[in-house]
């Protein structure tokens, strides 16, 4: 069986390693389109702050009240925590990273820096924050996940050069980071050791079709003949789906990064969230402050505000970074879908093509299970996870609005 | 009040630009970097000057600095200034450091940022000691700073015979200058005259300094290697075929503690790209330039560029397109009516194209050759900031790594404090040859926001809006 | 006209006027900083503040380029070894 999986970025590389250390044959197709999500990412892996809606998602709401986004979602009074199956997907995705570190480093020689022991701490602001943090604690309490409220003198205590001017934090232990970077090239230099075939720069331009199979793509450098195809083509995977004549609601969310200079390591000891901006340290010491979220089609300009409005946020949480020197900036396009969960796996139309795509904001900490589900579903295997809820089809008789600005 | 013009440099181009454009009453500002102006070629001295004669670049670049400073109630200078980011629809970040950032609306825009040095990667440019042609330059002109006790210049260019005689002039032992070009070249440029009567002049009276002091200059030889325990100590070089490929069994060892290593200039070519300007890779040149057509206008409405940073070709140059940008400009803004400015713009233009062939030849004559690609081996670093080595990024263009994004993922390479400006012309090269493919398939380094590292505080500031007088 | 700079302790006068590359320079500091990754010495390169090769720790805050970077009385000047740390910026 020749598998071809289009989309090098985290879903999609991870998909191959996963098919390919099952012994399948897969051809990984990739474009490298400027404003790849994955290479956009901060490398976050919040399943619950994300999921809870602290992470990416208090920034995602604070621009869906100013009205700079449309997307249909429950109530405005403070970020909403998706179903608890989410965050359950989420908690159970991060716990393969350990050994998928260990084993992308055994086959691939590259250390993928997962980091545990950093987490993600929160920072409340003011009492309106407050208010709604706690009304998510309370939604968290039923279940068992690891979550502290601390105090602002705690907050200081784990983060020095964090401001005074907060009033207090919700840490979550369990949520850490990784080198998105790090974790595609490593999945992708295993799968070729594995017997997977590697074709980067190239475009596929048209899917051809028997019936309802689909038989191959076409390519700006040939054609690639498969047995199954898989849509890991992130932001643009509706277009992908469209030269089958399939809709899928997957539509790019643009955002943006700044970067600073390398400094020295673990300054900042945990991953920080707050309602202007979230800032990350990474493993190679370049402290990443991210991320807007506007819907402006596969536009990647990064506009003078949004970089602003960033680094304001950052100098407010951290007012030594004034002092930092910001090396770079870059947006990123994610994929994002209606309802904000992934959509993953098979659909009735068209029997031997799957879905791996919708990641939006968790796409890297969802990547390996992601991939487990995808996997299962095309080797027939029992499903690691109910992945009910993530198929394409539950859009079928649904109006979807999608987002054009 | 909105600017009529605003000029990105304060260089040949930037100045002649203001002074042209201010001449028929243009409102204009001009951003520059340093403190004063001048950009690289037409910077001011430092110190007071020792008694010799200064040299003609100084006092040119007096001369345009008074010229400016005698229409400044229509030119504002914002010196020790970036712009750091564009948007579409010609909106400038500005900012200066403790001040904050302002965001400039402009009429009209020329882009004159000016050039920098190639260097290729070879083993041992990290060293201390190993530096720029121009960074000796600027030592030695403005300083009256030795840059070293015994000096090896090398590469390719009129520059270095230019800069060899003025270390010599200040009493710096300059060991010799390793010219990649070959000599007949050189004399049948001087033999065909070109009509740049100065320029040979000035040429001739460099190589008669050096002839003098018994500098040795070889042609057709470049430096394969740089050695020594925490700075330079010796340097090797090699006689090389009409590519530029060494054959290393003829190197010979210099031992000095400079090498000032320059094989040409390099547009700045970031701001361009980052306002949206069509950009083509210009073969002869080495380069991506903005494309213009002849009135100097980008492909962007509204943005003109000239100079250096549009396609290198010498301070003169610089100084007509500079002045035919703010023609350009004032015309395009009503101030002088098309009769005047086709009058007006006729001496320009035949002045361009008098200086045109020279530069041509002088391009053709140190137009980079393969061969400076093939002195790197796997532990040479290639990436300056990112101290990534050959052999991590050759493994990565074996991976499918043949794009500037890839790459740069991939390696970290390009990912430094330079933002690829030092490692992505050379490693562009490097991987069109390994590919196989031309250049310009490769790609140029992509900038974004901030063009220039910038203080995250400088970002953070509230932009000021300027204010409007009506 | 002289100004009085500090450099990695050693207190002396340089003309004024001149950049903080050329100070040290004649002061014959010619190792710049120290590399993060392979702890090599670096120096001036470009000379026209694109390659921040020649960055130093000045008055506390690093990564300044000393080429563009003009000597000041009292200038406090130390050469860097690896990263900045952003807790000197605090």
């Amino acid at each position: 069986m020749n598998i071809v999986v289009v989309g090098g970025g985290a879903i999609g590389s991870v998909v191959t390693y996963v098919l390919s250390s099952r012994g399948c044959k897969v051809t990984l197709i990739d474009k490298d389109f400027p404003g790849k999500a994955t290479s956009a990412s901060a490398g976050g892996l919040w399943p619950v702050g994300e999921a809870i809606g602290l992470g990416c998602g208090v920034i995602f709401h604070a621009s869906q009240k100013s009205g700079s986004i449309d997307i249909s979602v429950a109530d405005s009074s403070g970020p909403q925590p998706l179903p608890r199956i989410f965050m359950d997907f989420l908690v159970e995705s991060n716990r393969y990273f350990p050994k998928l570190t260990e084993e992308l480093e055994h086959h691939s020689g590259i250390h993928i820096e997962t980091e545990t022991g950093t987490g993600l701490l929160y920072v409340i602001y003011d009492e309106n924050e407050r208010r709604y943090t706690q009304s998510l604690l309370d939604w968290l309490d039923s279940s068992d996940t690891d979550v502290e409220e601390w105090s602002p003198a705690q907050v200081n205590e784990r983060e020095p050069l964090l401001t005074r001017d907060q009033l207090g934090g919700i840490y979550f232990p369990g949520d850490n980071q990784v080198n998105p970077m790090l974790l595609v090239d490593a999945c992708i230099r295993a799968s070729t050791k594995l017997g997977a075939e590697y074709v980067p720069n190239t475009e596929v331009t048209g899917i051809t079709m028997a019936g309802d199979l689909v038989t191959g793509v076409d390519t700006d450098r040939g054609h690639f003949q498969c047995d199954v195809l898989v849509n890991a083509a992130g932001a643009w995977s509706a277009k992908l789906a469209q030269m089958m004549g399939i809709n899928i609601p997957v539509f790019p969310v643009r955002g943006q990064i700044l970067c600073t200079e390398a400094l020295r390591n673990q300054t900042l000891n945990c991953n920080l969230s707050t309602s202007d901006c979230y800032i990350l340290q990474k493993a190679h010491g370049e402290i990443l402050i991210g991320s807007t979220t506007e819907i402006n089609g596969f536009d990647v300009e990064v506009p003078l505000e949004n970089l602003i409005g960033l680094a304001a946020g950052a100098k407010r949480a951290i007012p030594a970074l004034e002092y930092a020197t910001v090396k770079r900036s870059w947006s990123g396009l994610r994929p994002g879908t209606p309802d904000e969960f992934p959509i993953l796996g098979p659909m009735d139309a068209r029997p031997n093509y799957f879905n791996a795509t919708g990641g939006f904001r968790t796409g890297i900490v969802a990547a390996p299970l992601s991939a487990e589900i995808v996997a299962a579903h095309i080797l027939g295997e029992p499903q690691p996870f109910d992945s009910e809820p993530f198929l394409a089809d539950r859009f079928k008789n649904i109006e979807v609005n999608i987002p054009t600005s | 009040m909105t600017d009529d013009l605003l000029i990105i440099g304060g260089g040949p181009a930037g100045m002649s630009a203001a002074i042209e454009a201010a001449t028929h009453g243009l409102v204009c500002t001009i951003v520059d970097e340093s403190a004063a102006l001048g950009g690289q070629i037409y910077r001011p001295l430092a110190v007071k000057p020792n008694g010799q004669t200064p040299a003609a670049t100084v006092v040119r670049g007096d001369e345009l600095r008074d010229q400016v400073q005698q229409l400044s109630q229509l030119i504002n200078i914002r010196s020790e200034s970036v712009v750091w980011g564009i948007s579409k629809g010609n909106k400038f970040a500005v900012g200066k450091e403790g001040e904050g950032t302002e965001i400039l609306e402009p009429k009209l825009t020329l882009l004159a940022p000016g050039a920098y040095e190639f260097v290729p990667p070879f083993p041992g440019w990290t060293l201390p000691g190993v530096m720029t042609p121009g960074a000796a330059q600027i030592l030695s002109k403005t300083m009256n700073i030795s840059p070293g006790k015994r000096v090896l210049i090398a590469g390719t260019g009129p520059l270095l015979i230019v800069i060899a005689s003025q270390l010599v002039s200040n009493g710096v032992e300059v060991a010799g200058v390793i010219e990649a070009s070959r000599q007949p070249d050189w004399l049948r440029l001087a033999i065909r005259g070109y009509r740049s009567w100065g320029l040979l002049r000035e040429g001739a009276r460099c190589l008669n300094t050096l002839r003098k002091a018994g500098v040795p200059v070889h042609y057709g030889r470049v430096v394969t290697r740089a050695e020594g325990k925490d700075f330079v100590q010796r340097v090797y070089h090699a006689p090389v075929n009409a590519d530029w490929y060494p054959d290393f069994s003829g190197e010979q060892i210099e031992s000095v503690d400079t090498l000032c290593i320059g094989y040409g200039l390099q547009p700045r070519n970031y701001l361009a790209q980052l306002a949206g300007c069509e950009m083509q890779y210009v073969d002869a040149r080495n380069s991506w330039l903005p494309v213009r057509d002849r009135d100097l206008w980008t492909s962007q409405p509204g943005i003109l560029a000239a100079g250096d940073g549009a396609g290198v070709a010498g301070a003169m140059t610089a100084e007509s397109e500079g002045q035919l940008a703010g023609l350009v400009a004032a015309n395009k803004l009503g101030k002088i009516d098309e009769s005047a400015f086709d009058r007006l713009r006729a001496p320009i233009d035949a002045k361009l194209s008098r200086l045109a062939p020279f530069q041509k030849a002088i391009a053709d004559i140190c137009r980079i050759r393969p061969g400076l690609s093939s002195l790197v081996d796997d532990d040479t670093i290639v990436c300056r900031c990112e101290e990534v080595t050959w052999g991590e990024v050759n493994a990565a263009i074996d991976h499918g790594g043949t794009t500037f994004r890839s790459l740069k993922v991939m390696t970290r390479l390009g990912m430094g404090m330079c933002q690829a400006r030092f490692c992505w012309p050379a490693m562009s090269r490097m991987v069109a040859s390994k590919k196989n493919c031309p250049v310009a398939d490769v790609g140029p380094a992509r900038p974004q926001a901030p063009i220039r590292p910038v203080p995250l505080g400088l970002i953070a500031s509230i932009p000021k809006v300027p204010e409007t007088c009506e | 006209m002289n100004v009085r700079i500090t450099v990695n302790g050693n207190t002396t006068q340089v003309p004024r006027g001149i950049s903080l590359a050329g100070a040290l320079y004649l002061l014959k500091e010619r190792s710049f900083r120290i590399t993060p990754r392979g702890g090599e010495p670096r120096s001036l390169f470009c000379g026209m503040g694109v390659c921040y090769d020649c960055v130093v720790k000045v008055d506390g805050r690093a990564n300044i380029r000393a080429c563009k970077t003009e000597v000041r009385d009292n200038m406090q000047v130390l050469t860097q070894e690896g990263e900045a740390d952003l807790e000197d910026f605090a």
